[in-house]
């Protein structure tokens, strides 16, 4: 840098050679620099949010947990723990590490694919735009838009799915803009991958499938004709639906039946039901409403600008003469979220609720997160595009994200921890943990309704007996004196499962309340029967 | 000869709604009924602001006797023993000469009150003056001068003392001279008013950092040879960044002498919820310490979370909305491609400032200001949007869906804000007017329906129908009186601007270089 003072002027002369040499590195590594800066900051914030200790807001978080440690760990391990309440590739990714007690309580074995997935997803974002032509500059800013959002910093420290799915159909985007692009079979198969692997994480993954494959069967269609719409759809859908297939396969082994999982008593289904004879599904039938509660979720995830912003990226995307109509068409599979959402409320499939429209409460208000990599992709084409008021955007950007930051505006720890997610369950684990860790005997729970009191209470799983423990559960619900020391459950409540099955037991007559929280009751036999309960387990191997 | 019958008009109108009652009132008056709820000081922004006035000007001090600080309430802090002004003191030093001015003739309220008619009038030209600048023509530049005034809420804050004029003029004064000069002293000028605007309301800093960071690319310039980057500072120019010590050392001033410490904003400190019997404040949220609780800074006034209601609130809600209370500027967006065909970097600069504020104050916990008139906090967008109205009149006044869209919303603005300004500015938001109208049992307003209430049932608020006309004409009378007369001046300049006359009515002199349509029946025909 050279210095001159020329008549009241300083001028300062940068010699951008040098600067081209960074650029230039980075224009060579550039996939691995934001690889480790993303897994930079992913491990900075998952260290954060675990010395916090709230890493595991979410209950869900510590079901999923749980889920994979029964695999490995309890009265009756093995792959059926997988259930059928959510779908299964998060819970076989727990496998390799769950069995570490470390991995498990910290949360780190549902954590790291979230990591991974993040940074994952934030390359994809980056290979989006520059699949569109973007400069290095628009690319970025796409890419830090999706990466500095606190609320997807969050989920990624956390062991829930959403940033798993985000990478997956993310994935699935790209390599389907790529065939739009090229029509190389390999990128459809690609695209067709990652799609199926989305099936196996969320219902969310279904719907692109559905969605990917109309798109491509429609454009074809009207391009190509018939015989080369259908030949390429089938070639998708095979690939792309095969998950969907395992699962319905793995419904009828363990279930013996394959939509169990969608009218079976744990389903998303039956949740549902019971919040509809509440009267609180409100968005059933109603598009607009459910247009705009999901709207508001996405407003909330990204601080609502930028969510503008991103909507006039898109605009501005489809009115772009310059871009071919193929990639506009490919870009449609980045609504797909969008679309799901609003139609999972509209026909009942779905639950949220937002502040502003629902009275002081939140409900998986974390859905709205879904859209934000498609928000960033069409942010940072709206910087790209806005010339002299590029300025303004990223002033305006800069200033909204230094306010969330400032205030710590992260709606999905609040959905967690004030919302109906968000159940406190401490008072009872801590309970567990006091009275019950040390000691010889079973707790009779259902893992469905209090899979986070299990996974908070800090006991081996093999403590518990809850309905994934085959025998077990038969017999201690037929008589509880006989198999459980204590028993957990909302007394009354007949959605709770323990409840329902002992409540016209004989044997419970034989426990004694000790303790009474909002969130469930504690019984505990009563001494005079602790010679005659079973502590250890009897049942060999069970099928 | 046009500029100058428009701001002879505009003077007048504002003559005629600027808000008081007649008298120089003391502690004892201030608590009355007749000067609180029923006068000029019905809402607490005004109070506080005067009341520091007042003070500095009767007591020789900053400090509220308690009399004083209960009629401030709730915009009160209490410092050292004393209670002290929440606001940033800027207005309420700004108008003393109007409260001196108007002691001697008696009307020290009106007198403070019409120090901010006169940054409104300025408010006028500059606007008028800009949009000259920035390409409009001589009558668009009028027009969307006048609409800013009397067609946004803008009217209604000209006539009573809030600081959302003298903010706007600091920011269009700093605009005019970035756009019409290049000199050392535009630059001196600039961030006087830059820091002078912190001074008048401390969230401005953020307002006006779009216009600091102009100033400072045209100081610092930039040039690509080859592969070189030179950066170019003026260092004569850069010394004028400096200038904004001073207006900041008066800040640190008054800081110290109220607050025992240069660097304590007022913001930072515990605002008092009453006085005990004794005298002794009753801070929110504790008892008496009032070092135990401070208030946190930027987090408990921006929340990112608030946003969307935020927006609704500043845009669409019947209860501020500008769809509502000034849909006419909004065509003024329909200006911002015009000109940023032309001057890019202006445009952004505009855009920026009007952005900005609606972003921050969407932000911020309560956007409805409190019980308002209109989106008060958006009167600087107001201005920008009119500034490109001017253009957007310019470039579709041709069109007749224009015409009658623009003619449509023009007169239902006024309608709105003149009522607006001569009624009352206490219009709660939608949430309390339910709660009082459940506490009540009767039905409370939150809308401009409250200011037509007010109207019928209790008439106006402007000294000059109370002191000169409240016995020939009932208030609705005045009402359609000033709002005919601004309709009319209005509406025929909108027919010059909107090139369906060749001649510039009501003046007397002067052909519309932009006339072409001479045929006056094919008015509403596409051309």
């Amino acid at each position: 840098m050279k210095i001159k003072y020329l008549k009241g002027n300083f001028e300062f002369t940068i010699n951008t050679e040098g600067l081209t040499g960074i650029r230039s590195s980075f224009i060579k590594r550039d996939i691995l620099t934001i690889a480790i800066v993303l897994s930079f900051l992913s491990l900075a914030f998952f260290i954060y949010y675990y010395t916090n200790g709230i890493g595991l807001a979410y209950n869900d978080a510590r079901s999923h947990l749980d889920i994979g440690r029964r695999v490995v760990e309890g009265l009756k391990p093995g792959l059926a723990q997988i259930g059928s309440v959510w779908l299964p590739l998060p819970h076989f990714l727990m496998i390799p590490t769950i069995w570490n007690d470390f991995f498990w309580h910290s949360g780190l074995s549902g954590a790291i694919q979230s990591m991974v997935s993040f940074v994952a997803c934030g390359i994809l974002i980056y290979l989006f735009l520059k699949e569109i032509g973007l400069s290095y500059f628009g690319r970025i800013f796409g890419l830090l838009i999706f990466a500095v959002n606190l609320n997807i910093l969050y989920l990624q420290s956390t062991a829930m799915t959403e940033l798993t799915l985000l990478a997956t159909m993310t994935a699935g985007a790209y390599f389907i803009l790529r065939w739009f692009k090229k029509e190389q079979l390999f990128d459809l198969l690609q695209s067709a991958f990652w799609i199926m692997i989305s099936t196996a994480i969320r219902y969310d993954g279904w719907f692109l499938f559905v969605f990917t494959a109309l798109t491509l069967g429609i454009y074809l269609l009207r391009r190509k004709g018939w015989k080369i719409a259908q030949g390429t759809v089938i070639l998708f859908a095979t690939l792309a639906g095969f998950g969907i297939v395992l699962w319905f396969l793995w419904n009828l082994l363990i279930f013996n039946d394959p939509f169990y999982f969608i009218f079976g008593p744990f389903s998303a289904h039956a949740q549902q039901q019971q919040i509809f004879e509440a009267g609180e599904l409100l968005t059933k039938g109603n598009l607009v409403f459910s247009f705009l509660v999901y709207l508001y979720a996405v407003f909330y995830n990204t601080y609502t600008t930028i969510a503008i912003l991103g909507f006039l990226g898109m605009v501005l995307f489809w009115k772009d003469k310059q871009i071919p109509g193929n990639i506009k068409v490919a870009s449609l599979v980045l609504l797909a979220p969008l679309v799901f959402n609003v139609l999972a409320l509209y026909f009942g499939h779905s639950v949220l609720f937002v502040e502003g429209l629902f009275p002081y409460t939140w409900f998986n208000v974390r859905y709205g997160m879904m859209l934000i990599p498609t928000i960033a992709i069409f942010c940072g084409y709206l910087i790209e595009k806005s010339g002299a008021l590029k300025w303004i955007i990223i002033s305006i950007i800069g200033f909204t994200i230094s306010v969330s930051y400032n205030g710590k505006d992260i709606v999905t720890i609040d959905d967690a921890l004030i919302g109906a997610s968000g159940k406190n369950v401490a008072e009872v684990s801590t309970w567990l943990r006091g009275n019950v860790s040390g000691e010889q005997g079973y707790v009779l729970i259902s893992a469905a309704s209090h899979d986070a009191i299990i996974f908070s209470s800090g006991l081996p799983m093999k403590s518990f007996i809850h309905e994934g423990t085959g025998k077990y559960w038969e017999n201690a619900v037929e008589n509880p004196d006989k198999w459980a020391k204590w028993i957990v459950m909302r007394t009354n409540d007949t959605s709770d499962w323990t409840f329902r099955e002992i409540s016209d037991a004989p044997g419970f007559a034989n426990f004694e309340l000790v303790d009474h929280y909002p969130f469930a009751d504690i019984y505990q036999l009563k001494k005079d029967y602790w010679g005659s309960v079973i502590t250890t387990p009897v049942i060999g191997k069970q099928k | 000869m046009k500029k100058i019958f428009s701001i002879l008009f505009v003077f007048f109108i504002l003559v005629f709604s600027v808000r008081g009652n007649y008298g120089n009132p003391d502690i004892n008056d201030l608590s009355q009924n007749e000067w609180m709820k029923n006068g000029p000081f019905e809402l607490s922004p005004e109070r506080g602001r005067f009341a520091l006035t007042y003070t500095i000007t009767e007591n020789r001090n900053l400090y509220f006797p308690v009399n004083l600080a209960e009629f401030v309430l709730p915009d009160l802090t209490y410092r050292n023993g004393n209670y002290v002004s929440l606001f940033a003191p800027g207005v309420s030093f700004i108008v003393i000469p109007g409260y001196l001015i108007g002691k001697i003739l008696n009307i020290a309220q009106v007198g403070t009150y019409f120090i901010i008619s006169i940054f409104a009038l300025s408010n006028f030209i500059l606007i008028y003056s800009i949009a000259k600048k920035l390409g409009a023509s001589e009558v668009s530049g009028i027009l969307s001068a006048l609409i800013f005034i009397f067609a946004t809420p803008s009217f209604s804050y000209a006539t009573t003392l809030y600081q959302h004029h003298i903010t706007t003029f600091l920011l269009l004064f700093c605009l005019y001279l970035q756009f019409r000069f290049k000199s050392f002293f535009s630059h001196f000028i600039t961030w006087i008013l830059i820091a002078s605007s912190f001074i008048v309301d401390y969230p401005n800093i953020l307002l006006t950092f779009p216009l600091g960071v102009y100033s400072l690319t045209r100081i610092i310039r930039k040039r690509i040879n080859g592969s070189e980057v030179k950066f170019r500072i003026d260092l004569r120019k850069l010394a004028a960044v400096a200038a904004a010590g001073i207006p900041l050392t008066l800040l640190l001033m008054y800081n110290r002498a109220a607050f025992n410490s240069p660097y304590q904003l007022s913001v930072a400190i515990p605002a008092v919820k009453s006085i005990n019997d004794d005298g002794s404040p009753l801070f929110y949220g504790q008892s008496l310490n009032e070092d135990s609780f401070v208030r946190p800074s930027t987090n408990y006034f921006f929340k990112t979370r608030s946003i969307i209601n935020g927006l609704y609130v500043h845009i669409v809600s019947p209860e501020r909305g500008m769809v509502f209370f000034a849909p006419v500027v909004l065509l003024g967006t329909a200006g911002v491609s015009v000109l940023y065909k032309k001057k890019q970097g202006k445009t952004a600069l505009l855009v920026s400032i009007a952005a900005i504020n609606i972003v921050m104050y969407s932000m911020w916990e309560d956007p409805w200001g409190g019980w308002a008139f209109g989106s008060r906090y958006l009167i600087p967008t107001y201005a920008v949007l009119s500034l490109f109205l001017s253009l957007a009149i310019d470039y579709f006044g041709r069109r007749n869906i224009f015409r009658l869209v623009f003619l449509f919303l023009l007169n239902y603005s006024l309608f709105v804000n003149i009522l607006g300004g001569l009624t009352t500015s206490a219009i709660p938001p939608k949430a309390e007017a339910q709660a009082l109208s459940n506490l009540f049992g009767q039905e409370q307003k939150y809308s401009i329906d409250k200011n037509w209430n007010y109207l019928t049932q209790k008439g106006s608020k402007s000294f000059v129908y109370n002191q000169l006309f409240s016995k020939i004409l009932s208030p609705q009378q005045y009402f359609v009186f000033i709002f005919i007369l601004t309709s009319g001046f209005m509406g025929c300049l909108s027919l010059s601007a909107l090139k369906m006359i060749n001649y510039y009515f009501p003046f007397p002199q002067g052909k519309n270089e932009n006339f072409r349509n001479i045929n006056f029946t094919a008015l509403f025909r596409n051309q």
